[in-house]
C-alpha cells in the first residue's frame, strides 16, 4: 500500500505492507539513526522516534499507524560544522553536549537519548537531574551508567538557557565532566596524553550516521533466521524442510545434512585455541534450548519466520544436565560424544569435563597448619548476560573479486577470518572481515558466533545475507558469564597475616567449551593473585587454585568483560570481609596488609599461563593503597563505618544503612601472546593516517590510539585519521579483549609513531640545513604541528609532508610496527559502596558507588571515567539484579530485557570514579588497562555493605530481596538457638 | 474512511458507523490497531487491520464519580489523570517513558500479568472495562484478557475516590515486583486490596473498618505462590509487611486530608 509519512518536516511517500513496523519502514527510508535492539516490544528504546513531539518506540507501532502524525528523527537535528565552503548551523546544543561530555561510548543508543532529551527540553527547559533521568528512562544504555548523558542534558539545558538556570549544588557538580585525578608519582608533561579529547567517532554517532553493521543496505539482501532447539538435549532424528523451501520468497534452507562437518570453537582467540573444539555450524544433536537446528534465508524477515515455523523436526529427547554438580557424577549422560571432538589440555568429554586447572603456589597445607584459624565457606556466582544493546549482527556478500566480505559486529575481526576459513571451506585470503562501529560487545562479541550463519547462506545463494539476532536469541543462544560454585579456605593469624589461601571452583561452561579454560583460569589468577600474605608469607605465598569446568545442557558461557575475575572477587572479597569481622580486624588494613606490593611477583605468573609455559613477572606499579585512601575519603568511610547513628534512618525503623569496600586487581593483556599492529603514513597537509587492527567497541580505543600517535608526532588528535579493524586494510591485531588495546596496540602505535617521527626529524634536519642551520635530528622536537630546532626555528608538518611527497628525494614517510609484551601490569582499584536495606522485605537499594582506580597514566580522563562508570553499572547488576536461571528441563527463565532487568537511568545510584595515577614504565606513556577492572568490585562491596547494614551474610549473588531476607532469618534462628 | 486493499487490508474508520460497517464486512477477520502494542504483527486469518485512532478513544473524562479513560489512552495519560504518587511509582516501575507514551491501556490490559504493577493498582481501585459494542463494564479477569485478543477496550472506568497506596519489592527500584500490594479506600469506607508478584496470580479482597488487618487473608493468598521468581514463604511474609504499609499510608492520607 502507499504510505505517506511526515518525517522531519518532509513528506515521504513509500510502498509498504500494512504489517510493517514503523521501525522497519523508517530504516528502509534511510532514517538509520533508529536502531533495533532486537526486541520488538519497546524494551530498550534504541528505536526512539518523536511522534507528535513525544518519545515513543518505533517497534511498537505499525508504520500505517504513524500516518497523519508528525515524526522526528535524529537526522533532522544538527550538522557537522565543518563542511567545506558550505556554512552550517553546526551541532544542536544537545548533540554538542553529548559529544563533549563523553556521553557517546558505543553510540548505539545515543540518537534515542538525544531525541528523548530534545523532547524534554522543549517542554521543560530547566529540568532537574531527576527529571532528566525520567526523560532518559525509556532508553537503555549498557555503556555509560547514564552518568555522562545526564550531565550532557543538564549542560545542554544550561547552554540553551544561557542564563536564569538554577542548579542545585549537586547538579552544578554534575556538570564537571572531568573525573578526580590523584598523582601517586611524577607524571611527565604531555600535550595530548592526559587530555579529555573528544572521541574521534563521537560526532558521527551523535548524528546517528549509518555507522553500524546493519546500517549498510545492499539491494537484494536476504534476511537470515535460525531455527533453534526447544529441547535442552536431544538427537535430531529427521528434518523435513520441504514446506519451508516451497514458500515463495524463501531462498535457502540449510540443515546439518547440507554442510560439511567441520569441528571448531567459537571462542575468538589466538591460534591454537586454548580450549576444546566441540562445535559445528549445524549438528545432528542439540545440546541446549536455543541450539541451532536450521538456517533460512528469505526475501523478508516475515517470510523467513514463516519458513522456520513449517520446518518439521523429529527429536529424540535425552536426559538433561542443568546443575554442574550433576555433570561430574558417575553415570551422567555424556553431552559431547561426537567423534570429531578435539581435546585441549585436560578436557575430557567422557566425563563432561571441558577443562581442568590445578595450580599450587608454595605449600598451602603447611600454611593452613601454621594458621591461628582457618576459615572455609562456599559461595555461588550466577550466570549473567552482556546485554549489549546492538544484537549480534553480520552481513555477508561476495565482492566483485568473488571474495567473501563479512561485515560484522565483532571484537575480533582477524580471529573471525582465521577461524571461519575452514568452516566455510575458503582460504583466509578469500575472506575480508570489516568491523564497523559496534553497539556494545562486552566480550560477547569476542565470540565467532553468527558469521558462519550468514556466510553459509551467502555461499548457498550467491546473495548478500543479513543475520541479526533477536533479543530472545541473545538470551538463550549467545554467550554469558560462567556461573560457578566456589569454595574458599583461608588460613589467617590473629594479627591478620594470611598464611594460605585456597579457592576451588566448579565452573559451568554450558553446552560448549568456549573460553572454558581461560575464563576460569583468570578467576583464580587475577583475584587470588592479589593477596600474597605478609612477612615471610609475602616472600613465599601459599596459594592454591583448583577448578573443574564442566559441560551442562544450558546455553554456553563465554567471554564477558572482566573475563572470569568478577567470579573470583565475589567469594574472595566477601570471605575476607567475613574473616575481618570474625577476627575483629579493620577490613581495610586486613586487605592492605596482605595485598601484593611493587617489586613482588604476581604469584600466578610463576605457575600458570593459560596452558602455556609460565613466565614469572614482577609487578612494578601498585597504587592500591592510594586508591583505598582516595576512595575512603570520597565515600566518607571514617565517618560512616562503625558509626551506629549513621546506620539508622530516623523515622524509618525498618531501614538500615551500610558501607562496604572491595579491593581488586585485573590484568593488562595476555603476556607473550596478545599482539597488535599499527601503520602510520603522512599526508600532504601534515596529517596522518593511522591504521590499526585494534577493535574499538565503544570504549574509545580509536581515540586513545590516535592520542598516542598525536602526542608522539607533535600534532593534534584531529590530524590523525584513524582507520581500524578491516582485515584487508589494517595490520593484524588480536582484537578487543583482555584489556589489551591501550597497552598492546597502543605500544604498537607508539613504536610506529616514533619511527615516523624519526623520519620527520631527519627530513626537518635537511630543511633546517637548507636554511643554514645545522641540527642534530635527535635535538629536533615535534610539537604544535611543527618540527622545532634547538634555536626555536620551526618547519611546519605540512611543509615536511610536501617536501617528502613532492619536492625532493621523494618518499612516503611511513612506518609499521607491532608489539607483543612480556608483561601484564595489573590495574588495581578500591570499590566502595553504601546501601540502604529494608530489613522487613530484604530489599536493598544501592545509594552510592565510588571506584578509585590505579590504571597507570590516564590517557583520556573522560573516556576512562566513562569506562569505569559503565563497568560499575554492569557490576551493580551482577550485585543485585542480574541472573540467568534454568528450570529442571533446561528451559531458560530469562528471554528478554524485562525479566532480565538492567538498570535504567531513573534508578541508578550515584556512581563516580577517581583515578590514582602511577607511571607504568612498560606501558605507552605510562598507561595500564581500564576497561575490565570496574566489573570486579561492586558486587562484593555491595555484599559487604549489606552485611554491614544488617548482618545479612549473603553468600550468593545477586543480592535479591529474598536472599537477604533468608540470611536475616538465619540470623534470627541462630540467635534463638543460642 | 480510507481503505487500502492489498493482500491484507488496512482501514482507519473516522466514526463508529464506519467501524460497524467494517465489522459486519469482515466478521472474525479483523485485527484492531489500538495504539502502540508489543509485537504489533498481524496474526494469521486476519483480512483487515482496523486502526482505531480516529475514534477519539484517547480522551480522558472526569465525571462526578469516576475518571473515564478511552482505551487508546496510554500509561502516561493514566498517570497524569490520577495524580497519585503511588500510581506514578507503579507506572514508573512498569515502564520507562517511551513505553508509557507508546503502549495504549487496552493493549496494556491485554498483555498485563500478575507482575504488572499498574494492573495491580487498577484492580485495587476497582477499575472496570467496557469492551467495544458492549453496554456493561466488567472487572479485570482472565476472561476479559482473553477477549482482548480479538477485541478492544472502549472505556476504562476508575471509580472515585481513587485514593491509592502501593508497595512492592523487586530486585532494583524499577524491577518488576515479586510481591506487590495495592490498597484503595472506596466510597463505602471499605478498603479494596489487590496483590500480585507472580505471573499467574490475580488476587483481590476487601477489608472493612474495625475488622481484621488482612494479614491472615494475604498470607493465605500467597501460601502456594511458588514460582521461578520467588518462594511462597518469602512472599507470605513480605506481602503482610507491604499490606500493613499500604494500610498505614491510607490512614495517614486520610488524616492529612482531614487536617487540610
Amino acid at each position: 500500500m502507499n504510505l505517506y509519512l511526515l518525517i522531519n518536516d518532509r513528506t515521504y511517500e513509500t510502498e509498504c505492507q500494512p504489517t510493517e513496523s514503523l521501525l522497519e519502514v523508517l530504516r528502509r527510508l534511510g532514517l538509520l539513526s533508529l536502531k533495533s535492539g532486537g526486541c520488538v516490544r519497546g524494551e530498550c528504546g534504541a528505536c526512539t522516534v518523536l511522534m507528535d513531539g513525544e518519545p515513543v518506540n518505533a517497534c511498537m507501532f505499525l508504520a500505517v499507524q504513524a500516518q497523519g502524525h508528525t515524526l522526528e528523527t535524529l537526522e533532522q537535528i544538527g550538522q557537522n560544522p565543518e563542511q567545506g565552503w558550505k556554512k552550517t548551523e553546526g551541532f544542536d546544543p544537545i548533540q554538542k553536549a553529548f559529544i563533549e561530555s563523553g556521553s557517546v561510548q558505543c553510540g548505539y543508543c545515543t540518537p534515542a537519548m538525544i531525541l528523548a532529551a530534545r523532547a524534554l527540553l522543549r517542554q521543560n527547559p530547566n529540568p532537574t537531574e531527576a527529571e532528566v533521568r525520567e526523560a532518559l528512562s525509556g532508553v537503555l544504555c549498557r555503556c555509560t551508567a547514564y552518568v555522562k548523558p545526564v550531565q550532557a542534558v543538564l549542560k545542554a539545558a544550561a547552554d540553551i538557557q544561557k542564563s536564569g538556570l538554577v542548579l542545585t549544588e549537586d547538579e552544578t557538580n554534575l556538570l564537571a565532566y572531568e573525573p578526580e585525578m590523584v598523582d601517586v608519582q611524577a607524571i611527565p608533561e604531555t600535550e595530548t596524553i592526559g587530555k579529555s579529547e573528544v572521541k574521534v567517532d563521537a560526532a558521527k554517532l551523535a548524528q546517528g550516521k549509518p555507522a553500524f553493521t546493519a546500517d549498510m543496505q545492499i539491494p537484494g539482501t536476504l534476511i537470515a533466521k535460525v531455527l533453534r532447539s526447544p529441547y535442552a538435549h536431544a538427537k535430531i532424528l529427521s528434518i523435513d524442510t520441504s514446506k519451508a523451501k516451497a514458500l515463495p520468497g524463501v531462498a535457502a534452507v540449510m540443515t546439518w545434512e547440507d554442510l560439511p562437518r567441520v569441528v571448531y570453537s567459537t571462542a575468538g582467540q589466538s591460534d591454537p585455541i586454548p580450549g576444546p573444539l566441540d562445535m559445528f555450524s549445524l549438528d545432528n544433536k542439540v545440546r541446549f534450548v536455543g541450539d541451532r537446528v536450521a538456517f533460512v534465508a528469505a526475501e523478508t524477515a516475515e517470510i523467513a519466520e514463516k519458513a522456520l515455523s513449517v520446518i518439521d523436526v523429529t527429536y529424540e529427547p535425552l536426559p538433561v544436565i542443568v546443575d554442574p554438580r550433576d555433570a561430574i557424577k558417575d553415570g551422567a549422560i555424556r553431552i559431547h560424544d561426537e567423534e570429531e571432538y578435539v581435546n585441549f589440555a585436560d578436557s575430557d568429554p567422557e566425563i563432561n569435563l571441558a577443562a581442568r586447572i590445578r595450580i599450587d603456589i608454595g605449600d598451602v597445607e603447611k600454611g593452613f597448619a601454621e594458621a591461628d584459624a582457618v576459615f572455609e565457606q562456599e559461595y555461588v556466582v550466577p550466570k549473567v548476560q552482556q546485554a549489549h544493546i546492538e544484537p549480534h549482527v553480520a552481513l555477508t556478500y561476495w565482492d566483485e573479486d568473488d571474495r567473501l566480505v563479512i561485515r560484522t559486529s565483532t571484537q575480533v575481526p582477524f580471529h573471525v577470518r582465521r577461524q571461519m576459513a575452514p568452516v566455510l571451506g575458503l582460504p583466509v585470503k578469500r575472506i575480508r572481515v570489516i568491523k564497523p562501529r559496534i553497539g556494545g560487545g562486552f566480550g560477547n562479541k569476542q565470540e565467532v558466533l553468527i558469521e558462519d550463519v550468514a556466510a553459509h547462506l551467502t555461499i548457498a545463494t550467491g546473495r548478500p545475507v543479513l543475520y541479526e539476532m533477536s533479543r530472545e536469541e541473545e538470551f538463550i543462544a549467545s554467550r554469558a558469564r560462567h556461573p560457578m560454585r566456589i569454595r574458599m579456605k583461608t588460613g589467617v593469624n590473629f594479627d591478620g597475616t594470611m598464611t594460605a589461601n585456597q579457592m576451588t571452583a566448579l565452573s559451568d561452561t554450558g553446552a560448549y567449551g568456549c573460553h572454558a579454560l581461560t575464563v576460569t583460569g583468570n578467576t583464580g589468577q587475577k583475584s587470588m593473585g592479589l593477596y600474597v600474605g605478609d612477612g615471610e608469607y609475602r616472600k613465599h605465598p601459599n596459594i592454591r587454585f583448583y577448578a573443574d569446568i564442566v559441560y551442562t545442557n544450558t546455553s554456553p558461557a563465554g567471554a564477558y568483560r572482566g573475563y572470569g575475575v568478577p567470579q573470583g572477587y565475589w567469594p574472595l572479597d566477601r570471605h575476607l570481609d567475613n574473616i575481618a569481622r570474625f577476627l575483629d580486624l579493620d577490613p581495610i588494613e586486613f586487605r592492605l596488609k596482605n595485598a601484593i606490593r611493587p617489586g613482588e611477583y604476581q604469584p600466578f605468573s610463576t605457575a600458570w599461563n593459560e596452558g602455556r609455559e609460565p613466565v614469572p613477572e614482577v609487578i612494578h606499579t601498585v597504587g592500591l593503597e592510594q586508591a583505598v585512601a582516595a576512595g575512603r575519603k570520597a565515600i566518607g568511610w571514617d565517618e560512616k563505618y562503625g558509626n551506629k547513628d549513621w546506620h539508622m534512618v530516623p523515622g524509618k525503623p525498618h531501614l538500615r544503612r551500610g558501607i562496604g569496600i572491595a579491593t581488586v586487581m585485573q590484568g593488562t593483556a595476555i603476556p607473550n601472546l596478545d599482539m597488535g599492529g599499527a601503520s602510520i603514513k603522512i599526508n600532504d597537509d601534515g596529517s596522518f593516517n593511522l591504521l590499526v587492527g585494534a577493535t574499538d567497541l565503544g570504549t574509545g580505543s580509536d581515540t586513545i590510539l590516535g592520542q598516542i600517535a598525536a602526542e608522539t608526532l607533535g600534532v593534534n588528535l584531529e590530524d590523525i585519521i584513524v582507520t581500524s579493524s578491516d582485515t584487508d586494510m589494517t595490520p593484524f591485531d588480536v582484537g578487543a579483549y583482555a584489556s589489551s588495546t591501550t597497552y598492546i596496540s597502543g605500544t604498537a602505535v607508539l613504536k610506529a609513531a616514533k619511527e615516523v617521527a624519526d623520519k620527520i626529524k631527519e627530513r626537518a634536519t635537511q630543511l633546517f640545513k637548507a636554511k643554514g642551520e645545522d641540527v642534530d635530528p635527535v635535538n629536533v622536537v615535534l610539537k604544535d604541528r611543527h618540527a622545532i630546532s634547538p634555536s626555536g626555528s620551526k618547519i611546519s608538518m605540512a611543509k615536511i609532508a610536501l617536501d617528502s611527497l613532492h619536492w625532493r628525494n621523494q618518499e612516503q614517510i611511513m612506518a609499521t610496527a607491532s608489539y607483543v609484551s612480556p608483561n601484564s601490569p595489573p590495574p588495581f582499584a578500591a570499590q566502595f559502596a553504601t546501601v540502604l536495606v529494608d530489613i522487613e522485605t530484604g530489599q536493598v537499594t544501592v545509594e552510592e558507588l565510588i571506584m578509585a582506580v590505579d590504571s597507570g597514566v590516564i590517557i583520556n580522563p573522560i573516556a576512562a571515567s566513562g569506562q569505569i562508570e559503565g563497568g560499575v553499572a554492569q557490576a551493580l547488576g551482577y550485585g543485585v539484579s542480574e541472573e540467568m536461571r534454568y528450570d529442571e528441563n533446561g528451559q531458560p527463565r530469562e528471554r528478554d530485557l524485562v525479566d532480565y532487568h538492567i538498570f535504567r537511568a531513573d534508578e541508578m545510584p550515584k556512581i563516580s570514579s577517581i583515578f590514582v595515577q602511577t607511571y607504568e614504565e612498560t606501558g605507552p606513556y605510562g598507561a595500564k588497562a581500564v576497561a575490565e577492572i570496574p566489573l570486579d568490585g561492586a558486587a562484593p562491596a555491595i555484599g559487604n555493605a549489606v552485611m554491614d547494614a544488617c548482618g545479612a551474610n549473603v553468600l550468593e549473588n545477586p543480592l535479591t530481596p529474598e536472599r537477604i531476607w533468608e540470611a536475616l532469618k538465619r540470623n534470627v534462628e541462630s540467635n534463638h538457638d543460642g | 474512511m480510507k481503505m487500502t486493499k492489498t493482500e491484507l487490508s488496512y482501514a482507519r474508520p473516522v466514526n463508529w458507523d464506519e467501524l460497524e460497517a467494517l465489522q459486519q464486512e469482515f466478521p472474525g477477520q479483523i485485527m484492531y490497531l489500538a495504539g502502540g502494542d508489543y509485537h504489533p504483527r498481524a496474526k494469521e486469518k486476519v483480512s483487515v487491520l482496523i486502526d482505531l485512532q480516529e475514534l477519539e478513544l484517547d480522551q480522558v473524562e472526569f465525571t462526578e464519580d469516576a475518571i473515564i479513560l478511552g482505551g487508546l489512552t496510554n500509561l502516561q495519560q493514566l498517570g497524569d489523570a490520577l495524580e497519585s504518587a503511588d500510581l506514578l511509582e507503579a507506572i514508573s516501575i512498569e515502564a520507562g517513558i517511551n513505553l508509557r507514551n507508546s503502549l495504549s491501556l487496552t493493549n496494556y490490559v491485554k498483555s498485563s500479568n500478575g507482575r504488572s504493577s499498574v494492573q495491580i493498582c487498577l484492580n485495587a481501585m476497582e477499575t472496570k472495562y467496557r469492551l467495544s459494542g458492549e453496554e456493561d463494564f466488567q472487572s479485570h479477569s482472565t476472561t476479559l484478557k482473553a477477549k482482548l485478543v480479538h477485541d478492544f477496550v472502549e472505556d476504562i472506568r476508575i471509580p472515585s475516590p481513587n485514593s491509592l497506596a502501593f508497595a512492592s519489592v523487586g530486585r532494583s527500584p524499577k524491577d518488576q515486583p515479586v510481591v506487590a500490594v495495592a490498597a484503595s479506600r472506596r466510597s463505602d469506607d471499605r478498603i479494596h486490596v489487590a496483590c500480585g508478584g507472580s505471573e499467574l496470580m490475580w488476587a483481590e479482597f476487601d477489608l472493612y473498618p474495625g475488622n481484621d488487618d488482612g494479614e491472615t487473608t494475604i498470607r493465605d493468598l500467597y501460601k502456594d505462590v511458588n514460582d521461578k521468581w520467588s518462594g511462597a514463604d518469602y512472599r507470605q511474609e513480605v506481602a503482610a509487611v507491604l499490606l500493613s504499609r499500604c494500610l498505614q499510608k491510607l490512614i495517614q492520607d486520610t488524616k492529612t486530608k482531614e487536617e487540610s
